[in-house]
């Protein structure tokens, strides 16, 4: 369809969907505006096949070995710059995870900026796509709350989770999103 | 752009598709010349795995030595020991039809001692990927897991 569009057609299109997607220069600035905004979502969307903007669990690890869990994990897997190209584009999708530990919560942060796409008022590394927090709540257990932004960031959810739950640490194939 | 400049595309796409098939990607086979320490197991599903191999100086510059491909459950290779290596692992894969390729790669530095074999498990499965290294003692039958030191850990000496 948009191959037989005029090209100033194409990119008002463009413009027009990344303005929608960006609510007009309304995406989340930092960690805290993507908790909110995800509280949000959840709150008005509600539950949507396959879309989870917020989920709280807990596990039976003590704080400190998933916070050195999902550190280390992040620096491994997460650090990544993946070029693509078809046919008809190419590009650069570049991850950037964020780790803040302190004594009663870690948090993991997630952000994604990318070379095809314009996302009016992300921020400059990317917007947020997911975002983790852990804090304890006794000796051998931790709660997690995962913020996530699309269907599309879920097979970083579902790496999050396992390797807050220490049973799943292999690292996510992000050229596959 | 018009169909034909599409259809151009495409069969740019293609060629450059077969001439990689064809063996001109510049990978080459790595040299079966030294005793095999390094014992590959791997499971994927629906990518192609290989193991290249790039030597290491003293000023941390990489030399590529050759490739693997993990096109079996079971692989033997050979890596010097005494000698740090920076060893690679692949996961990819390619449409003729969108023209698209992708692949993702996962390295380490590699130092592996004279006397020890190390067993390398490869896995890709459901979007995850997972490679660990076991350093075995086979006189103590002992082991130990190898932590990925990535190239920017190497110091000049």
């Amino acid at each position: 369809m948009l191959c037989c569009m005029p090209r100033n057609r194409q990119r008002l299109v463009l413009i027009a969907v990344a303005l929608v997607l960006g609510g007009c220069g309304g995406m989340p600035k930092n960690a805290e505006e993507f908790r909110q905004f995800s509280d949000q979502r959840a709150r008005v969307v509600g539950w949507m096949p396959g879309l989870v903007p917020k989920e709280t669990f807990e596990v039976e690890r003590p704080f400190r070995e998933v916070s050195s869990t999902l550190q280390k994990k992040a620096n491994e897997c997460l650090n990544v710059a993946i070029q693509w190209a078809t046919n008809m584009r190419s590009g650069v999708d570049t991850y950037k995870p964020t780790f803040v530990a302190g004594p009663t919560k870690a948090e993991l942060h997630v952000q994604l900026r990318r070379s095809a796409v314009i996302e009016v008022g992300a921020p400059l590394d990317g917007a947020y796509r997911v975002v983790l927090d852990a804090t304890p709540l006794a000796a051998k257990r931790t709660r997690i709350d995962l913020y996530t932004m699309s269907i599309d960031d879920n097979l970083l959810r579902r790496t999050l989770r396992g390797w807050a739950l220490g049973d799943n640490l292999r690292c996510p194939d992000l050229t596959k999103r | 752009m018009t169909l034909q400049e599409l259809m151009k595309r495409r069969l740019y796409a293609v060629l450059l598709a077969a001439g990689l098939l064809a063996g001109c990607s510049g990978a080459k086979i790595y040299p079966d010349a030294l005793p095999k320490n390094i014992h590959v197991r791997t499971e994927t599903s629906n990518m192609r795995a290989e193991l290249h191999i790039h030597r290491v100086d003293a000023n941390c510059l990489t030399e590529y030595q050759g490739t693997v491909q993990l096109d079996k459950p079971s692989v033997e290779v050979g890596i010097p020991a005494g000698r740090q290596s920076l060893v690679a692992i692949t996961f990819s894969s390619s449409s003729f039809l969108t023209g698209s390729s992708r692949s993702v790669r996962y390295d380490t530095l590699l130092t592996p001692r004279a006397g020890y074999n190390y067993d390398v498990t490869v896995s890709y499965v459901d979007r995850m990927y997972n490679v660990a290294i076991r350093e075995i003692d086979s006189r103590k039958s002992s082991s130990r897991e190898i932590e990925r030191r990535s190239l920017k850990a190497c110091s000049a000496s």
